[in-house]
C-alpha cells in the first residue's frame, strides 16, 4: 500500500498542471480582461455591433456619443459630429479604429470586479482628449476640402485634435456602394500618407545642423534653380544670398536639394527613420500608416528633391505632428494617447532627437514665423511653424502647415494637411490658426 | 417518469409561489444581492469541504502484527501489506535474508487473513512449511519470511471496536450537514435568480430543478445519516458542480432540464448502486473481466451503429435519446484497470489491459473523438504507473502514441488543422478561434462576480452550454465561483491521492485516483481548451457541462473516490459488519 500510495503522487502532476493553467489563465485575464470583454463578438459587450451602453466625452464632459435606453446618440452639434466621426466610429462599424470599438471595454464600464455588470445599465464613461471645440474649428476651417488635421498636447502626448474630411453624419449615413473609394471611411490623420514636400525640410535641416560643421556659418547662394545630374533643382524665384535660417524661412529647395547631396542618402534615411516618420506610430495601440524615404542615388538629382520632401516622400499626418512634438519638447516624443490623462504622473515617450538640435531647430522656425508667415495671422499664439506645398503630379499641390505653440499652458503640436488646396501657407496655415484658436480658448 | 411528474407538480407549485409581479420586478435587485451571495457561499463550502477532507494527518488503523524474535513488533495497517527489506514495504524486515518485495499479508471483510509468497528468492514457510499457494494464516502461527521468523497476530475484534470508537470521525470539527445548509442556499439563490431573471414566462423546469436539487441533496444526506456515515463532503462538492451545470442548462436550454434532471438522479441512483457494490472485494474482482468486454463491446457497437453528431461519431440514437457510450465505458476502463495487491504482484505485466486500453483508444480514435480518446490515454497512463510503478512502461506507452499521433497527423492532416488555431485565437476570431474568444469575452464580461444567473449571452454561441460551460459558468456567475468550481474538481483529485493509502485495497486507491484523472483531465481539455491554454476539443466539464450521458457517467466515476475514503465511518462504499461483529463476539471474541 506504501507503494501505491506513492505512486498516486502520478495523479499530483496533473492537478499541479490544472492548478498552473488557473494562475495562467486568471493572470491573462486581469491583464487582458478589459481587452476581451470589448472585443465586437461579445454578446455582452454589443448587439449587433453597436455598443449596449456607456458614454463618451470629450476633455471638456461634451457627450460625444451616449445609449440611453438602449440607443446610441451623438453630439448635438452637427459639425462635431462630422468631425468627430473617425474618432468614435459609425453605428455600421466600418470605421474599425473608432473609439466605440476600440475603447469598448472602458464605454462600456469594465472593471475586473463587477466586468460589464452595471446596477443600472449606464455603462460607463469615456472621457477623450480631444477638443470638441477644436474638432469643429478644423471641420469648418476644411470647409468641404479633403484632408487631415492632427494636434498633440507635446508634453501628455494627449490628441487634443484628430479631424479626417471627407466624412459624413453618423446620424443619417449615407447609402454607399460596397466598392466605394470615396475615403469616407478613412481616418485620415491615422491611416493616409502624403507627400510631405516642404515640411520634410526640418528632418534635412536637424541633419545638416548635426553632420556639417559651421554650417550655421555658411552662406548659401539662390539663383532659382540648380543644375543636378542632368536636371533641375527649381524655386520659385531667386532667393540670393542667405544663411541656414533664411534658407528654412524661404523654403529654399536649391538650398535643401544642397545639403542633401552633401548629406548623402544613407544619413538622410536614417534620420527619417530616427525620428519615427518612417516607422508606424502607435496610439493607444492603435497603428498609424507607415511612411517613406527612398534617397536618389548619391549624387542625383532624386536625392537632391528626396531631401526637399519631394520625390518618393511619404509621411503620416500623426507621426508628423509627433515628430514637430520632439521637436518642440527638447527631443522628446511623448506616446501618442486618444483618452484624456488624469494626472501627469508616469509620463512616457522615446527621446528621437538630440535637444540641443531640436532647440535650434525651434528657433529657425520661430524665425520663419516672423520673417515669412507673419506673428500677425496668429493673434496670441506663440507659434513655430514650418509650411510646405507638396507637389502631387497634375492635381493642385498638398498644403502642408506642421508646428507647434510656444505655450507652457497649451504645450500643442500640430500637422495640417489639406489635400489638392495650393500653397501650405495660405491654405493650410488658416486652418491650422482656427484650431488653435479655439483649442486655446 | 413518475419522478419527472412529481417534481413538475412541484415547479408548477414554485412557479405559482413566486407568481406575483412583486417578485419579478424585484429581479434586479436579487441579482444585484445574489452575485455578492453566491461567490461568498461558493468559497465557504469549498473551504470547509477542504478543511474537513485534508485537515489532520491520516490516521492509520492498525488490523494486526508481526512479532519478530527480537521482541519488536510490527503493525499491519492495512488490508493489503507488503512484506519485505525494501524501504517501501509496508511491513518492513531489515534482514539481509528478506527479499525487498517478499511477501503479501492480505486482509478480507471477514477478518481472515492470507499470506501469500511474491516469488522470494529465499522463500516463505507457513507454521514451517514453505509456500507455494496463497494460504490462510491464523493467531499465533509462525511465519518464516526467508530467515526472519514471526509470529502473525490480527487484531481481536474487541481492539478493532475499540479503535474504530477512538478514530477521528468525518465532520466532527466540520459539520456536513452544516456545509449542506450552505449549499443548499447557493442552490436555491441560484435559482431564484434565474427564475427571476427568466421574467413571467419562466419555464416551470427551472425553479423545479433547482427545488428538486435540494431535495435531492437532502435525501441522499438522510440516506447517508442512515447508514450511520458521517463523510459527505465528496457528494458535497458534486452536489456544488451539479448546481452550477444546471445554471447553465437554465440559461440555454431550459426546457432541456427536465432531461438533465433525469439523468441526475440515474446517476446518483447509480453512485450508490457502484458504491455499494464495491463493498465487497470479491464480488468486484469477479466482475473485472466481464466489465471489459462490456466497455469493449459498447465501444464497438457505437462505433458501426453511431451517428456522427457536431464532428464526432460517438452517438447512439434509440427511441429518440441521443446517448454517448463513451461516457459509460470511462466506469467500466476504471474497473478493468484497478487491481487488487496479490494481482498486482502475481501477474507482473500488464499486456492484458495494455490490449484493452489500446482498444478503447483506438475505436475513440476510429469515431474521431480526440477529445475522449487524450482522457481514456491519460487514464490509461496513471493506472499503468501505479500498477507497475515503472517508469519505463509510462515513457514506452507515451513514445508508442508519439508515433500513433505522428502517423495521425501525417495521414489526416485534416486533424492538425484542429489545432492550428491553438494559443492564436485572437488572431483568427472568426476562424479556428471562434469559440475561445467568444468563452473568453464572456468570462471577462462577467469580471469577478458575474452579470447575474440567466443574464448571459455566451449561451447563444452554438453548444456552448458543453464545450463553453466554463465561459458560461464565468459570464454569468463570476471568475470566483468559476474557479470555485475547478477547484472542487481539484480537491476531489487531492483527496483521492490522500486516501490511497489508507484504502483498504489496491483496487480500491488505483479506482480513485483513476477515476479523478478522467474527471481531471476532463476539466483540463474542456476549460483550458476554451481559453486557448490547451487545443480546443469537445470533451465536457464533469458535472457543469449539459449532457445526460456525461451526468451519469461522472457520477459513476465518483463512486470510485467514495470507495477509497477509509476514513472512520466516512464511506457508505465500506462496511461496517457492525452487526455480524457484535455476533462474533458474543460467540467468543476470537475469530476462527
Amino acid at each position: 500500500m506504501r507503494r501505491i500510495q506513492k505512486r498516486a503522487l502520478a495523479v499530483a502532476l496533473l492537478v499541479a498542471a490544472v492548478l498552473a493553467m488557473t494562475a495562467l489563465y486568471a493572470a491573462r485575464w486581469a491583464v487582458h480582461g478589459g481587452e476581451w470583454a470589448g472585443f465586437p463578438s461579445n454578446g455582452d459587450a454589443f448587439i449587433a455591433g453597436r455598443i449596449r451602453a456607456g458614454t463618451v466625452r470629450d476633455r471638456d464632459g461634451e457627450v460625444l456619443y451616449a445609449v440611453r435606453d438602449g440607443e446610441g446618440r451623438y453630439a448635438q452639434d452637427e459639425s462635431v459630429r462630422r468631425a468627430s466621426l473617425h474618432i468614435i466610429g459609425d453605428r455600421a462599424g466600418f470605421i474599425g479604429s473608432g473609439a466605440l470599438f476600440h475603447y469598448a471595454g472602458t464605454i462600456l464600464g469594465y472593471d475586473p470586479v463587477n466586468g460589464l455588470y452595471s446596477a443600472d445599465g449606464t455603462g460607463g464613461v469615456l472621457t477623450l482628449s480631444v477638443d470638441a471645440g477644436a474638432q469643429r474649428a478644423a471641420w469648418e476651417a476644411l470647409d468641404g476640402r479633403n484632408g487631415a488635421v492632427a494636434v498633440i498636447n507635446y508634453v501628455t502626448g494627449e490628441v487634443v485634435c484628430s479631424v479626417s474630411s471627407p466624412a459624413f453624419d453618423p446620424e443619417d449615413p449615407p447609402e454607399t456602394a460596397p466598392d466605394d473609394t470615396s475615403g469616407i471611411y478613412m481616418n485620415r490623420p491615422l491611416s493616409a500618407v502624403y507627400t510631405p514636400g516642404s515640411v520634410f525640410k526640418l528632418v534635412t535641416l536637424a541633419a545638416a545642423i548635426e553632420n556639417i560643421e559651421d554650417v550655421f556659418d555658411r552662406d548659401f547662394h539662390c539663383s532659382g534653380s540648380m543644375e543636378v545630374g542632368g536636371g533641375r533643382v527649381t524655386c520659385t524665384h531667386a532667393h540670393g544670398d542667405m544663411k541656414l535660417e533664411d534658407a528654412l524661412a524661404l523654403s529654399c529647395n536649391c538650398t535643401f536639394g544642397q545639403l542633401a547631396l552633401e548629406l548623402g542618402g544613407e544619413t538622410l534615411q536614417k534620420y527619417a527613420d530616427q525620428y519615427g516618420l518612417t516607422q508606424r506610430q502607435s496610439v493607444d495601440g492603435l497603428h498609424t500608416a507607415v511612411g517613406r524615404f527612398d534617397a536618389g542615388a548619391e549624387g542625383s538629382l532624386n536625392l537632391a528633391w528626396s531631401g526637399a520632401g519631394q520625390y518618393h516622400d511619404l509621411v503620416n499626418p500623426m507621426a508628423m505632428a509627433r515628430f514637430v512634438a520632439a521637436i518642440a519638447n527638447s527631443g522628446d516624443a511623448p506616446d501618442l494617447t486618444m483618452v484624456k490623462k488624469t494626472a501627469l504622473l508616469g509620463l512616457s515617450g522615446e527621446h528621437i532627437m538630440n535637444a540641443a538640435t531640436a532647440d535650434k531647430i525651434a528657433q529657425i522656425m520661430d524665425y520663419a514665423v516672423r520673417r515669412t508667415y507673419g506673428p500677425e495671422n496668429f493673434p496670441g499664439l506663440a507659434l513655430r511653424a514650418k509650411s510646405g506645398t507638396a507637389e502631387v503630379g497634375t492635381d493642385k499641390p498638398n498644403a502642408w502647415f506642421v508646428g507647434f505653440i510656444q505655450d507652457p499652458e497649451h504645450p500643442y503640436a500640430f500637422a495640417v494637411c489639406v489635400e489638392n488646396a495650393g500653397f501650405g501657407f495660405s491654405q493650410a496655415a488658416p486652418v491650422a490658426n482656427a484650431v488653435l484658436q479655439a483649442a486655446v480658448r | 417518469m413518475q419522478i419527472c411528474r412529481s417534481i413538475a407538480g412541484k415547479g408548477a407549485f414554485a412557479t405559482e409561489l413566486m407568481n406575483n409581479a412583486a417578485f419579478f420586478e424585484a429581479a434586479d435587485t436579487i441579482t444585484a444581492a445574489s452575485r455578492w451571495i453566491l461567490p461568498a457561499l461558493a468559497v465557504l463550502i469549498l473551504l470547509r469541504c477542504a478543511v474537513s477532507m485534508l485537515s489532520g494527518k491520516p490516521e492509520r488503523e492498525v488490523w494486526g502484527w508481526l512479532s519478530l524474535p527480537g521482541g519488536g513488533k510490527i503493525a499491519l495497517t492495512n488490508w493489503e501489506n507488503i512484506v519485505g527489506r525494501s524501504r517501501s514495504a509496508d511491513a518492513r524486515l531489515p534482514h539481509a535474508s528478506v527479499s525487498r518485495t517478499h511477501a503479501a499479508l492480505t486482509r478480507d471483510r471477514k477478518g481472515g487473513w492470507t499470506v501469500q509468497d511474491l516469488r522470494s528468492k529465499t522463500g516463505t514457510k507457513l507454521r514451517g512449511k514453505p509456500l507455494r499457494e496463497p494460504a490462510a494464516i491464523h493467531s499465533g502461527d509462525t511465519v518464516a519470511f526467508g530467515g526472519a521468523a514471526c509470529v502473525f497476530t490480527p487484531s481481536t475484534v474487541k481492539e478493532e471496536r475499540d479503535q474504530a470508537r477512538t478514530r477521528r470521525r468525518p465532520g466532527a470539527r466540520i459539520h456536513p450537514g452544516a456545509t449542506l445548509i450552505l449549499l443548499t442556499a447557493f442552490v436555491l439563490t441560484l435559482g431564484a435568480e434565474h427564475t427571476a431573471a427568466a421574467g413571467e414566462g419562466v419555464h416551470p423546469a427551472v425553479p423545479a430543478a433547482f427545488l428538486a436539487l435540494a431535495v435531492l441533496m437532502w435525501a441522499c444526506y438522510a440516506v447517508t445519516r442512515g447508514l450511520h456515515r458521517t463523510g459527505f463532503e465528496v457528494e458535497t462538492l458534486a452536489f456544488f458542480l451539479t448546481a452550477i451545470g444546471l445554471g447553465v442548462c437554465a440559461s440555454s436550454d431550459p426546457e432541456g432540464l427536465w432531461k438533465q434532471l433525469a439523468c441526475l438522479l440515474a446517476g446518483v441512483a447509480l453512485y450508490f448502486f457502484i458504491g455499494s457494490w464495491l463493498r465487497d472485494l470479491e464480488r468486484v474482482k469477479a466482475l473485472r473481466a466481464p466489465m471489459a468486454v462490456i466497455g469493449l463491446l459498447l465501444l464497438v457497437f457505437n462505433l458501426f451503429t453511431a451517428q456522427s453528431i457536431f464532428g464526432a461519431k460517438n452517438w447512439i440514437r434509440i427511441a429518440g435519446i441521443s446517448f454517448q457510450p463513451s461516457e459509460l465505458v470511462k466506469i467500466c476502463f476504471v474497473f478493468t484497470g484497478a487491481a487488487t495487491l496479490d494481482r498486482l504482484y502475481r501477474k507482473r505485466n500488464l499486456i492484458a489491459f495494455v490490449a484493452f486500453a489500446a482498444a478503447c483508444v483506438l475505436c475513440l480514435g476510429a469515431m474521431s473523438d480526440f477529445g475522449t480518446a487524450a482522457v481514456f490515454f491519460t487514464a490509461y497512463i496513471v493506472i499503468a504507473f501505479m500498477r507497475s510503478g515503472s517508469f519505463a512502461t509510462v515513457l514506452l506507452s507515451l513514445a508508442g502514441t508519439g508515433l500513433g499521433v505522428f502517423m495521425v497527423l501525417t495521414a489526416r492532416p485534416y486533424v492538425l488543422s484542429r489545432f492550428s488555431a491553438w494559443g492564436r485565437a485572437w488572431q483568427d476570431p472568426q476562424g479556428g478561434g471562434f469559440q475561445q474568444t467568444r468563452t473568453m469575452a464572456a468570462a471577462a464580461s462577467g469580471g469577478l462576480l458575474g452579470l447575474g444567473g440567466g443574464r448571459g449571452r455566451l449561451h447563444l454561441v452554438f453548444a456552448a452550454d458543453t464545450d463553453m460551460a466554463f465561459g458560461m459558468a464565468a459570464e454569468e456567475l463570476g471568475l470566483i465561483v468559476a474557479v470555485a468550481a475547478v477547484l472542487a474538481l481539484v480537491l476531489l483529485a487531492v483527496f483521492a491521492v490522500r486516501s490511497a493509502g489508507q484504502a483498504r485495497s489496491t483496487f480500491y486507491a488505483i479506482g480513485a485516483c483513476a477515476a479523478v484523472t478522467i474527471l481531471l483531465t476532463q476539466l483540463m481539455l474542456n476549460v483550458f481548451g476554451s481559453v486557448d491554454i490547451l487545443p480546443f476539443t469537445g470533451v465536457t466539464f464533469p458535472w457543469v457541462s449539459k449532457g445526460g450521458s456525461s451526468m451519469i457517467s461522472v457520477w459513476g466515476l465518483l463512486a470510485f473516490v467514495k470507495a477509497a475514503d477509509a476514513r472512520q465511518n466516512a464511506s457508505f462504499a465500506i462496511a461496517l459488519d457492525r452487526k455480524k461483529e457484535k455476533k462474533r463476539e458474543k460467540a467468543g471474541g476470537e475469530r476462527p
